[in-house]
């Protein structure tokens, strides 16, 4: 029955695939312009090179190195910030419109202020941290706030320290949360980190390189690098699933 | 002995407890009896320092209290033992051993409480309460998950440990065997509001009392029938 049911999922997630396939090669055959929208295959030959050359690799490693630089530097600021908005209530009525403000202001505004900030290396980083901050932030204050208050005042009577209360009764509440976000953040981070390469010509990392496409109007490639962001994106919601059943593994058996 | 003096309590001016009045026995079981929703808990609240708004006094109440919640309030992610050594900061293996002897949780101690039946989390949730060591112990309805049998084997089980720790009892139930199995003292209710209808003192050998007794009758018969 369960593996029925994994061929079942797999079957629909193909299905899916095949048709982005079809109506992709059916528009470019009706367009029949390759510098418009080239089709599946020429994009897949494009895809063939860029692998070959072992440039897919390396571009595809400077921009995961700022992605995932980005998105630690958010991690550790979101999760303290969430825990700090969840516990104080003066904090969260000080802070919670600020955390709201930065999700709230487009990501192309502050690329634009990291580029009069930062140096051109840092801009990407800096970019993916402040998308991230709000969606960590939020999801924990959450999390925090919505632990069994029963259970809090369990530990109030017995005297339980903090740290043990933090441990043994925020934490497991938080996990649920946490993991949806990171989930969220994942997915924001590459496509920011691509954004602000785009803009901010680094010199180096898919972002640059899908902008020399595009100047030199080789769609082909600009699809090629979208596919292999598309790819590491989905991968990696695969590697974080995977990794965080694994780390609060005791929380879900 | 703790005195509880004149303690009234209202919610949105709906009075909860009215001039509640009693003294309990250190070392003794005190059962406080009454149809649900008629404040029990609240007074439990009271006496435990959860609830801090209120009229009248307590005196003489122990520093260290265990409560053992009307619901089990478990960490479900937890070991039974886990959820036990809990509410201690130093362990002592001992009394952890002759808890989950007693509660029959012996062969379940390392199983995840989400894993539990209702009546496996109660006992759980009983023995910690008895773990952490206090010097007065609050029994909400303690044993509503459990089957008459068993209630009966953990009930003499509690005496047990009730003398050999000189541990002083308090429980809220609406159960009539339950108070009158356990207590030397039952204290009936009148509801809304709570106040204190009549006292009663069991003087029979807690041994030689059954769940059957006349004497259960004889103090219950005005409210049952």
């Amino acid at each position: 029955m369960k593996v029925t049911g994994l061929l079942k999922t797999a079957a629909g997630k193909i299905s899916g695939v095949l048709l982005i396939l079809l109506v992709w090669s059916i528009s470019a055959s009706y367009i029949s312009d390759i510098f418009i929208l080239p089709g599946p295959q020429e994009v897949f030959l494009i895809l063939k090179k860029l692998v070959v050359s072992g440039s897919a690799f390396s571009e595809f490693r400077i921009t995961f190195i700022r992605s995932i630089a980005g998105l630690s530097i958010a991690l550790c600021i979101g999760t303290s910030a969430g825990i700090l908005l969840g516990l104080s209530r003066t904090v969260y009525d000080v802070f919670h419109s600020v955390v709201v403000f930065i999700q709230s202001t487009p990501v192309i505004a502050w690329i634009l202020l990291a580029i009069i900030w930062f140096s051109t290396e840092m801009v990407p980083v800096y970019v993916v941290a402040i998308a991230v901050i709000p969606v960590i932030t939020l999801n924990c204050t959450e999390g925090i706030l919505r632990t069994d208050k029963k259970i809090l005042q369990m530990a109030a009577l017995y005297k339980v320290g903090k740290f043990r209360i933090l441990y043994c009764i925020y934490l497991p509440a938080v996990t649920g949360y946490l993991i949806s976000a990171v989930k969220i953040a994942l997915g924001l981070t590459f496509r920011v980190a691509v954004m602000a390469e785009v803009l901010v010509h680094p010199g180096n990392g898919i972002g640059e390189k899908m902008n020399w496409a595009r100047i030199n109007i080789e769609t082909g490639e600009v699809l090629a690098w979208t596919v292999i962001i598309v790819a590491a994106t989905l991968l990696f919601d695969q590697i974080t699933d995977i990794l965080f059943r694994f780390l609060f593994r005791k929380y879900n058996d | 002995m703790i005195k509880i003096k004149n303690i009234s309590k209202s919610y949105g001016g709906i009075q909860i407890l009215d001039d509640i009045s009693m003294e309990i026995r250190s070392g003794g079981t005190t059962a406080i009896w009454g149809p649900s929703g008629c404040g029990k808990t609240t007074l439990f609240n009271i006496l435990s320092g959860l609830e801090k708004n209120y009229k009248g006094s307590i005196e003489n109440l122990p520093g260290k209290i265990s409560y053992c919640f009307q619901e089990d309030r478990l960490l479900m992610h937890e070991s039974v033992a886990g959820n036990i050594r809990f509410v201690r900061k130093t362990h002592d293996e001992e009394l952890l051993a002759e808890l989950l002897s007693i509660f029959r949780l012996d062969e379940l101690k390392s199983r995840k409480v989400r894993h539990l039946s209702g009546g496996q989390k109660q006992r759980t949730a009983i023995a910690r309460a008895l773990y952490f060591d206090g010097d007065l112990l609050l029994l909400d309805e303690p044993f509503r998950s459990l089957d008459l049998e068993l209630k009966l084997k953990i009930l003499s089980d509690i005496i047990r440990f009730q003398k050999k720790h000189e541990l002083t009892i308090i429980l809220v139930t609406h159960d009539a065997q339950e108070a009158y199995l356990l207590a030397d003292t039952i204290f009936t209710l009148n509801e809304k509001p709570c106040s204190i209808r009549e006292r009663h003192e069991i003087r029979t050998d807690k041994s030689l009392r059954t769940p059957f007794d006349i004497r259960i009758s004889e103090i219950f018969r005005d409210y049952y029938l």
